[in-house]
């Protein structure tokens, strides 16, 4: 059968680039097939993507060798009649839709391949049916949620009915409950409609399974094609960075399974460990007390321990934007200095309004909001620079200067910081040379890539010094390698008397690095404790590693601790 | 979302676009046709029934909170400059600058009193297009025509809103790193908002790259585009044009006849010249206005 996409001795360089950004590619595409393709953050993924709709050289520019083909067409003859059979779906759903309202949205791309009105109808009809998005048919694009404009953008995409879809990393952007929704409709027309499919996703845990093949990329060449089991066993020998948790964790103990999902890890775990099957006894739970009276004698009886003074405390906190219902709603927490607090909870919840209040860019309503015992009802957010440290969902809203140091002197100067001796010099090379930025502290921190313009942002509060540091949805958009690096270095800040609090989407990140976690609910706090305590009893707030020992051992959610248990087990003289 | 605008769901879909655009504006060219104050005040009047059955009183308002200043304006200006009326109410005061000796005159009073009628009439036909046809549904009348330019338009009109939102996130960013955008001078706090413009631009152009791309991927630029619609042409169309265009052949029949004439200067002219045929032709004018609105009156949920 001829291949539905087909590179020939592709190379490819961007406009100005010293290197290419895929180099001698050969590589074939099956109809029907469901392709995930994987690597660290500028390995040449995405432009191998938009190779195959003709983005690239079209839109982009450059220089390219070799061929590209659609089912023996040759992609440039097409031209951008290419969307006819290759849709793409983009990362940022805000950024990639073009009508203000949803039905004429999902109609664009049909509009200008020129489809005739009465066709059109039935078309959008029919995908707002299968998308379940005819009740939102006549609401604006702007008015909807991340994974709703996501979902939008799909069915725009679906309406063209290609035969390919592409999509380069769609879930990103989005909270555990939308990525698995959108993950769910692409499987659903790749098992109903047989749609070929091409997944650009950081998130192994969540598609691995999904996958027929794996193709895994490093610095513009293909290291990796075949089987998804396939590629498990060549990550552990060769990118173990590229690993889900369940298979990194066996990698790690030295065992030789590489199970992609949790079921086939708790029956390896089972193997191993006795008793593993059985669900471990659970403790009977104290007689409940009203949630009020519990823990206004928690704070009455509450030990003086380490690490157990207050940096915040938020008492009986409410808050409602104008003309709307309360986001906060009588909100009681306490974040202890000198550790990481995580976030959670789901959309909408009031985790971000929370952080503002942190910041004073909001004022409570009611209720008071303490920092180190001063209430922040009276302060403005400049007045707390170079004690608390701010760092938003968009890295971008930081960088605006020329370089990076300017960036960076920038922010001393604001903080009442000396700029431009030596004492200064001294300060921003230490901040860039933990965050891996010092290559870059005299380029424009705008051409820096996603991960290091997260850390370039972060570098420009650092430098002020914060004794605290705020951060929304810090993992957002980073590859694995660039995650274990931020989190290395959050340890390192908090081990040296740092206090941070987090907002996170990511229950992996906050089991790993965070010291308190706290789940937002419908603007309250609804449970805080430590990770082991929080995210191994539920079922979504839990990492990998937790619902792999899940009856074993409760108390295990890092791979460090789940390492330990199964190197434990292990029979002596197995290896990987 | 505009905040005077309904969102789309509540828009009237049982008639054409072209209808909900084309009787607000008839309303608007009258407004600006008509000089007679009695026919003025029937405008008005058809106007003010418009909005009421319509449900868009409140748009209305919110248009008159920003609008009053503007009004009274028109009004004080016109009574301080104009002093072509022979009918002295007051004179006398200080010389001011541009004005001179103020001259206060009862046909400048009406003239301005005129004036504001016909702002009133023009805002509350600029709030019933606003009540009554989304930024899409006008949009997606001329992509028949014009299909590359209305996706242009539509782009800005996502555009201003999203600029507003990332213009209030930078300003934040900018706080919580210690700039203190409200102290200073005028001068001064501009100066400050200069990273705020700079993140602005960076950031459209980034965007403007990534829809770029996106609208591309979607096949944008094939060639001539078909347009989208779901708009139908039905009998309750074809009786509010009807009423339309009665409307328009009464007022070019009223302006040949020159019955709605009025002199303001230098003796304001009769209220009635021709008597009950005045009246009975503002009237009319009045009822074959305010009929549509009857007609296209808001079902109750």
């Amino acid at each position: 059968m001829r291949p539905e996409l087909e590179v020939q001795q592709l190379t490819y360089w961007y406009p100005d680039a010293a290197r290419p950004a895929l180099s001698q590619l050969d590589w074939q595409l099956t109809r029907g097939e469901f392709v995930l393709l994987v690597g660290p953050s500028g390995c040449g993924k995405s432009t191998l993507l938009r190779t195959f709709n003709g983005l690239v050289p079209e839109f982009y520019g450059g220089q390219i060798a070799g061929t590209v083909r659609y089912r023996g067409q040759v992609v440039r003859d097409l031209g951008r009649g290419i969307a006819r059979h290759v849709g793409m779906v983009f990362q940022d759903p805000e950024r990639q839709l073009v009508m203000s309202e949803v039905e004429r949205e999902i109609a664009f791309g049909l509009e200008n391949i020129q489809v005739p009105q009465a066709e059109m109808r039935r078309r959008v009809a029919e995908i707002m049916a299968f998308f379940d998005l005819t009740r939102l048919r006549h609401k604006r694009t702007t008015d909807l949620s991340g994974g709703e404009k996501q979902k939008v953008a799909l069915a725009a995409v679906m309406a063209l009915q290609p035969d390919v879809l592409l999509l380069d990393e769609p879930t990103s952007q989005l909270d555990p409950g939308s990525a698995q929704e959108i993950l769910d409709l692409v499987k659903r027309m790749h098992e109903e409609l047989g749609l070929t499919v091409v997944l650009v996703e950081q998130r192994l845990d969540r598609v691995l399974h999904l996958a027929d093949r794996v193709v895994a990329m490093h610095e513009g060449v293909i290291e990796y094609d075949g089987s998804p089991a396939g590629f498990a066993h060549h990550a552990a020998e060769v990118r173990p960075e590229l690993l889900a948790p369940v298979t990194k964790l066996f990698a790690a103990a030295g065992l030789p399974e590489r199970p992609l999902t949790v079921r086939d890890a708790r029956l390896a775990v089972a193997a191993y460990v006795e008793g593993a099957t059985a669900p471990a006894p659970v403790a009977p739970e104290p007689a409940k007390l009203p949630a009020r009276m519990k823990e206004a004698l928690t704070r009455l009886f509450r030990p003086a321990e380490p690490g157990s003074e207050a940096m915040y405390e938020l008492r009986q906190v409410r808050f409602a934007y104008e003309g709307m219902r309360d986001v906060l709603k009588g909100l009681d927490l306490v974040v202890p200095k000198g550790r990481m607090t995580a976030l959670l909870g789901a959309n909408g919840t009031g985790k971000s309004t929370l952080l503002r209040h942190l910041v004073a860019l909001h004022r409570a309503q009611e209720g008071k909001v303490l920092l180190e015992g001063q209430d922040l009802g009276q302060r403005q957010a400049e007045d707390l620079a170079g004690t608390v440290g701010y760092l938003s969902q968009n890295p971008g809203d930081y960088l605006f200067h020329d370089t990076l140091k300017q960036e960076c002197e920038f922010s001393r100067e604001l903080a009442g910081l000396s700029v431009g001796d030596a004492a200064s010099e001294q300060a921003i090379e230490d901040v860039l040379t933990t965050l891996g930025l010092l290559a870059h502290r005299d380029h424009n921190p705008r051409d820096l890539s996603g991960g290091e313009r997260q850390r370039a942002a972060l570098a420009t509060v650092l430098v002020q010094h914060p004794r605290v540091l705020l951060l929304d949805e810090p993992t957002r958009g980073l590859d694995s390698g660039q995650k274990d690096t931020l989190g290395s270095w959050l340890h390192h800040y908090v081990a040296e008397g740092g206090t941070v609090v987090l907002i996170t989407h990511d229950i992996e990140f906050a089991a790993e690095y965070a010291e308190q976690v706290v789940l937002l609910d419908d603007g309250q706090v609804v449970a805080t404790g430590s990770p082991q305590e929080m995210l191994t009893r539920g079922l979504f707030y839990t990492p990998q590693v937790a619902r792999v020992f899940r009856g074993v051992n409760n108390s295990i959610v890092t791979l460090a601790a789940g390492v330990e248990r199964l190197t434990a087990a292990r029979p002596a003289g197995t290896r990987a | 979302m505009n905040a005077f605008q309904l969102p789309e769901h509540e828009t009237d879909w049982r008639y054409h676009a072209a209808t909900l655009v084309c009787y607000p504006l008839l309303l608007m060219v009258l407004a600006v046709w008509v000089d007679h104050p009695v026919f003025l005040l029937a405008l008005l009047t058809a106007t003010l029934i418009s909005l009421g059955v319509s449900g868009g009183l409140d748009t209305y308002g919110r248009l008159l909170r920003y609008g009053w200043w503007l009004l009274l304006l028109v009004f004080v200006l016109n009574v301080l400059i104009n002093k072509n009326g022979l009918t002295v109410l007051w004179t006398g005061g200080p010389k001011l600058w541009v004005f001179g000796k103020l001259r206060i005159t009862l046909e400048s009073m009406v003239y301005a009193g005129a004036m504001i009628v016909r702002f009133a009439v023009i805002l509350g036909s600029t709030a019933l297009y606003m009540h009554h046809v989304s930024g899409d549904r006008a949009l997606g009348l001329f992509a028949r025509f014009a299909g590359k330019s209305a996706v242009v338009a539509m782009l800005t009109t996502r555009l201003i809103p999203y600029l507003g939102t990332q213009a209030t996130a930078v300003g934040d960013v900018l706080r919580t790193r210690g700039v203190r955008l409200e102290e200073g001078k005028l001068l001064t706090r501009l100066r400050k908002r200069g990273p705020m413009l700079n993140v602005l631009l960076v950031s459209s152009l980034e965007g403007s790259w990534q829809v770029a791309e996106a609208m591309e991927a979607r096949g944008f630029g094939l060639g001539r585009r078909t347009a989208y619609t779901r708009e139908r042409w039905s009998g309750r169309d074809a009786l509010i044009w009807l009423l339309l265009m009665l409307t328009v052949g009464l007022a070019s029949w009223l302006s040949v006849t020159d019955a709605w004439t009025f002199s303001y200067y230098p003796r304001r002219g009769a209220w009635l010249a021709d008597g009950i045929w005045t009246l009975l032709g503002a009237l009319l004018l009045g009822g074959l206005l305010a009929a549509p609105a009857l007609l296209m009156k808001r079902r109750t949920k």
